[in-house]
């Protein structure tokens, strides 16, 4: 009787399971109802298994030949335990390098430095100028050489006599200078709103000083206003509240 | 040669592109093989030629068009895998889809059962299809026996289209099995 195109076209799409569910039922039934289809159609089948058989055979003989022209697959056991041994020693090494750059960062991060040595670090003293402090002034050369020991009695009684704001601000960076950071705080924390200091200046030594008492909330938003501040230093700002970002974490 | 060009290669039937891929990945795919299961390396080898003949039966029907996880390695390595379980479960080399045809009960389907017999049957293929005319001939050969695609046959052979060659392959294919079917009828 022999298979139709359609049928052969059904069985195909039937084999690989591409017929909706209604038309496979139909397909089903008819297999098993139709003996003469039954059969026809697994002869078909059978014809394009062997065909796909038939390159089978032809690619496994490929293969053999292809085989034969290969040198022999080394495994020796030094070289397999070498290959082993490798991944062994990147992993170990990978590990190693994790655990280093956690150590680090915990180490690193323990050992940051008090709000205090920070401000020590950062402390540089105002350069002189303006008309109350003068080249040749003795206060001024004690306070170029950071004398604040000499320069802040000198300085405190020149204050007294002339009651002026700027003898004031360098009396403050002379305190910072000695240490002496409660008054510091209270030279600053005066002067900071005075026109005649400069203003990003004071306030930096008014966050250095609190730094001293270790007063960081006090601190931060000083320094943080200063780094968007058009003022020149302002990078030394963003660097110290990294330094006290990674103190926060480590607490 | 890259991984996606010997694909592409073995699409259009070429076999060395196939020799290639065997070649790049056998040493590493016997050796992790031995390593991991601890079979011995003809049993190793065994599996990897099964698995490049999957490789290859795969691209043949379509299903290999592209590549997931690993690229064609990862692929190797998990067909190899799969291979190892089925050899360790005695499963039959060839997995079809075994329930379409479970309660399909047949004399003849069952003729091809044992290795003898379906080595038996593929010789009377070979020799049917020699029988067949040259046309039809040259046709199964191309699709069947070299992998080349529907539509560089439809141009080889100078088709007036894919419909047409697709359906002359259909009947080629038909002609074969009338021919070995009723030739083993008559006997």
């Amino acid at each position: 009787m022999g298979l139709s195109d359609k049928d052969i076209a059904l069985l195909e799409k039937f084999w690989f399971g591409n017929l909706p569910r209604k038309t496979r039922n139909e397909v089903v039934k008819r297999l098993q109802e139709d003996a003469d289809f039954n059969r026809e159609a697994i002869q078909l089948k059978q014809t394009i298994d062997g065909l796909y058989s038939l390159r089978e055979q032809k690619v496994r003989t490929y293969l053999q030949e292809k085989e034969n022209s290969l040198p022999q697959i080394e495994l020796k056991s030094e070289r397999y335990f070498g290959f082993k041994a490798k991944h062994w020693i990147v992993s170990a090494l990978i590990i190693a390098i994790v655990i280093s750059i956690i150590a680090y960062i915990k180490i690193s991060g323990s050992a940051s430095q008090p709000p205090a040595a920070i401000a020590q670090n950062y402390f540089r003293p105002y350069p002189y100028v303006g008309q109350t402090l003068s080249e040749n002034d003795s206060i001024a050369q004690l306070y170029a050489k950071a004398d604040y020991e000499a320069a802040i009695p000198s300085l405190e009684n020149k204050f007294e006599n002339e009651n002026d704001t700027l003898t004031l601000f360098y009396l403050g960076i002379a305190y910072l200078g000695q240490n002496q950071a409660t008054k510091a705080t209270s030279v600053f924390e005066s002067i900071q709103y005075s026109v005649e200091v400069p203003q990003d200046a004071t306030q930096w030594y008014l966050a250095l000083s609190y730094l001293q008492q270790d007063r960081i909330s006090a601190a931060i938003p000083i320094l943080e206003s200063l780094t968007i501040s058009e003022w020149k230093e302002k990078a030394k700002a963003k660097e110290i509240l990294k330094k006290l970002e990674s103190i926060k974490i480590s607490n | 040669m890259t991984d996606r060009n010997a694909i592409k290669l073995l699409k259009k039937g070429n076999m060395e592109a196939l020799g290639w891929i065997y070649k790049k990945y056998r040493v590493r795919f016997v050796q992790r093989m031995m390593t991991k299961w601890s079979c011995s390396e003809e049993e190793a080898l065994e599996v990897y030629h099964d698995t490049v003949i999957e490789l290859d039966r795969q691209v043949a029907i379509g299903k290999l068009s592209q590549l997931w996880g690993g690229g064609l390695g990862g692929w190797i390595f998990r067909t190899g895998n799969n291979k190892w379980h089925e050899k360790l479960r005695g499963i039959k080399k060839r997995k079809e889809k075994e329930h379409e045809w479970s309660w399909l009960e047949s004399e003849t389907a069952a003729r091809n059962d044992s290795p003898e017999m379906e080595e038996i049957f593929l010789e009377e293929l070979s020799a049917g299809l020699e029988r067949l005319d040259g046309r039809c001939q040259k046709l199964l050969r191309y699709y069947y026996l070299e992998n080349q695609s529907l539509k560089s046959i439809w141009e080889q052979m100078q088709f007036p289209s894919y419909a047409a060659a697709k359906m002359a392959l259909r009947r080629c294919r038909e002609r074969l099995r009338e021919m070995i079917f009723s030739l083993k009828k008559s006997e």
